[in-house]
């Protein structure tokens, strides 16, 4: 056949164009209506096949990109409705379920999947941990919306009971929970007046509650009950330290502190004291005795009170340590070794003092660095004076520091891992919650028809038994989810009961961080943990389990009806 | 199977059966009729699916030289064609109904705002309308 010219012309300029654009594309357009053809069911094939045909004609890599993405698209429907169906295609793939339902037995079987999969998610209600996981979700989203972790009339109704036994200790627990001031005030007095050896519940609530009005007869009564400790010196110089943070501009913290004769007196009586306590022993030992005997088996609630629980001022303590130093340098400059060294063993002495008795790694580590702080200067002094012995141990307290980091950061690795761990459940809980909202309005739905024997429409039955069927799947796979991975977390917890220690109990903390589900992809990209990945595939392949034996539910069922 | 009086007549099943009652007795390829239509493959392969389905539309394989893979047609049946011509005719006359101030001669007025850069005032709107007249 003769071509015309205007035609010669722009099949010339086709094929030009064709010659500019890649050649992979067209090529990886091809495979790909190719692969998508051998998942199709044969009824749906020859219309594939169509298409395949069609590609070479499409004028344009890109075109034909676009011809095969939608002939794939077309054919991965066909092939998921054949998969659900076990049908190859025809009105069966357009409405794979239909002929079932009108035999009522997709109606059974969903019924059944649905039964079976939230029977499951019960039976997980007998494991105390999975309990105590729901409890710990539950509360981490009262605290994410600043409601306290126990109600208003849980509280009242156990202070009404400690009271009526004179129970000092469960009075002094619910002080140290996230309360208003008032009511932490009134319950920690009525505590202390019951059993003044719980004083020193008045050092954490001191440092928590700024705007406390028993403010200093507390610092008094505790100073008079514990004359020999650091700490309470440390809450006095604390306050002062704070009121100054917010008073100055932050360049002028320390030399207004260093001005200030009462913080000084506060931090010199603490770095002469004989004793560091920083009372989380107590904390701890407190925790466990009425979480036992009131049965309390509420993990958050140890976490509020550690999360509230104030450290010593770390910005006062070092500003000291800082003074301190300084003042031994200039002593040094002047040739005054003797009190230079005086300067800074105070330094040294007491971080050694802090570090025996520190009861968490961040009062540890601070205490490496002021003691590696406090002993680089003093090693230079007994080089000079050809003291080695004395050189070599404080070389070897200078290189503590670096340990201490170490073991820093690798604590802080975990604590990576089990912040993803506790995403994990905090995000189960959440599709835990929808699955289940998804379950009850299904059913609800599928009641109400039942029981009014509504007309309804196919669809509409379809579309309630397939939310009922989902539903109850995703209850299965988040409880078990949620199980698994609070899992950890209940064994930490009760390592704390049965008092082995208390290093990991901080791991629960980022329960408190809980807002909603992780979307912060950044960090997952950064850090990606290998609990992460580990959970995230367990979900996976629960998934691609549970919808292997659905199909296969839904093909047994189906295949003697259609074969019918 | 539907009846082929329920086939649900969207917006692009219309351009289909449009195009393929141009000639309603010539065989048609599916990449032709895409350019025609102006439909992607995956809206157009579901539509000429289940017109087929209705035995509203035969297909049949095209003998290509040995090696080239042979192409798929299609033509609208009898009844196909029946269906068609009552559907668009049908269509024609909502679509009449829908807009019967709006002739050939209409002016249509268009307005359009401009979004230009000023010196003092970072960037400025002018108002700006005009009217024009539908053409075939």
């Amino acid at each position: 056949m003769k071509t015309e010219p205007f035609e010669g012309r722009r099949a010339k300029l086709m094929r030009n164009r064709r010659l500019d654009q890649p050649a992979w594309v067209g090529k990886f357009a091809t495979w790909l209506l190719r692969s998508s053809l051998d998942l199709a069911p044969a009824q749906v094939r020859p219309w594939g096949d169509g298409m395949l045909a069609e590609l070479r004609f499409v004028e344009g890599s890109w075109a034909s990109l676009s011809w095969a993405v939608g002939g794939t698209c077309l054919l991965l429907k066909h092939s998921l409705i054949s998969f659900f169906a076990g049908s190859g295609g025809g009105s069966a793939a357009r409405e794979p379920l239909a002929g079932f339902d009108e035999e009522g037995g997709m109606k059974k079987l969903a019924a059944w999947v649905a039964g079976l999969s939230a029977a499951m998610s019960l039976l997980l209600l007998l494991s105390p941990v999975f309990r105590q996981g729901l409890r710990v979700v539950e509360s981490s989203w009262r605290t994410a919306f600043s409601r306290p972790l126990m109600s208003e009339r849980e509280r009242k109704s156990l202070a009404q009971r400690a009271r009526a036994e004179h129970d000092a200790r469960t009075l002094a627990f619910l002080a140290l929970q996230s309360l208003p001031t008032e009511e932490s005030v009134r319950l920690a007095d009525e505590a202390v007046k019951l059993d003044p050896g719980l004083t020193w519940v008045y050092a954490s609530l001191e440092v928590r509650h700024r705007k406390n009005p028993e403010s200093d007869r507390w610092v008094e009564q505790l100073n008079q009950w514990d004359p020999d400790n650091a700490v309470p010196k440390l809450v006095v110089a604390g306050r002062i330290c704070d009121e100054t943070f917010l008073r100055v501009p932050f360049g002028q913290v320390e030399a207004s502190l260093a001005a200030n004769r009462q913080w000084r007196d506060a931090m010199a009586a603490a770095f002469r004291s004989p004793r560091y306590d920083s009372y989380f022993g107590k904390l701890f030992d407190l925790d466990r005795d009425v979480m036992t005997r009131r049965g309390l088996d509420q993990p958050m609630a140890v976490m509020g009170a550690l999360a509230v629980f104030g450290f010593p001022n770390l910005g006062s303590l070092q500003a000291y340590e800082k003074i301190l130093l300084a003042e031994g340098k200039k002593f040094e400059s002047a040739g005054d070794l003797k009190r230079a060294s005086e300067s800074y063993w105070t330094v040294v002495r007491f971080a050694q003092l802090m570090q025996l008795h520190s009861s968490t790694d961040l009062e540890r580590l601070v205490a490496a660095h002021m003691l590696a702080e406090g002993s680089a200067p003093l090693k230079t002094i007994a080089q000079r004076q050809g003291a080695t012995d004395e050189s070599a141990a404080l070389a070897y307290q200078v290189e503590q520091w670096s340990t201490a980091q170490e073991s820093w950061w690798d604590d802080h690795f975990w604590r990576e891992a089990y912040l993803w761990n506790a995403r994990i459940a905090g995000d189960s809980s959440l599709v835990l919650v929808l699955s289940l909202g998804l379950v009850l309005v299904s059913v609800l739905y599928l009641g109400i028809r039942r029981l009014r024997s509504l007309p309804s429409s196919n669809r509409r039955l379809r579309l309630a038994q397939g939310m009922a069927v989902a539903g109850a799947a995703g209850l299965l796979v988040s409880s078990l989810t949620l199980f698994l991975s609070y899992r950890p977390f209940a064994e930490i917890y009760s390592h704390f009961l049965e008092q082995r220690g208390a290093h990991g109990v901080r791991s629960m903390t980022p329960f408190f961080d809980f807002w909603g589900p992780s979307t912060d992809i950044m960090r997952f990209v950064e850090f990606r943990p290998f609990a992460v990945s580990f959970w995230y595939a367990f979900i996976a392949a629960g998934l691609i389990a549970l919808t292997l034996m659905t199909k296969r539910l839904v093909q047994r069922r189906l295949k003697p009806k259609l074969a019918g | 199977m539907g009846e082929p009086s329920d086939i649900r007549v969207s917006p692009q099943t219309l351009s289909v059966l449009e195009a393929l009652l141009e000639e309603p007795a010539a065989w048609r390829y599916g990449y032709d009729l895409s350019r025609e239509t102006g439909l992607k493959s995956g809206t157009l392969y579901p539509v000429l699916m289940r017109l087929a389905e209705r035995r509203l539309l035969e297909t049949r394989w095209e003998a290509t030289e040995p090696g080239r893979p042979p192409r798929h047609m299609y033509r609208l049946t009898t009844r196909g064609a029946e269906l068609a011509r009552g559907k668009l005719s049908q269509a024609r006359r909502k679509r009449a109904l829908a807009r019967p101030a709006l002739s050939d001669s209409s002016p249509l007025t268009v307005r359009l705002s401009l979004t230009v850069p000023s010196a003092s005032r970072g960037t400025v709107l002018i108002p700006h309308s005009f009217k024009v007249r539908l053409k075939e």
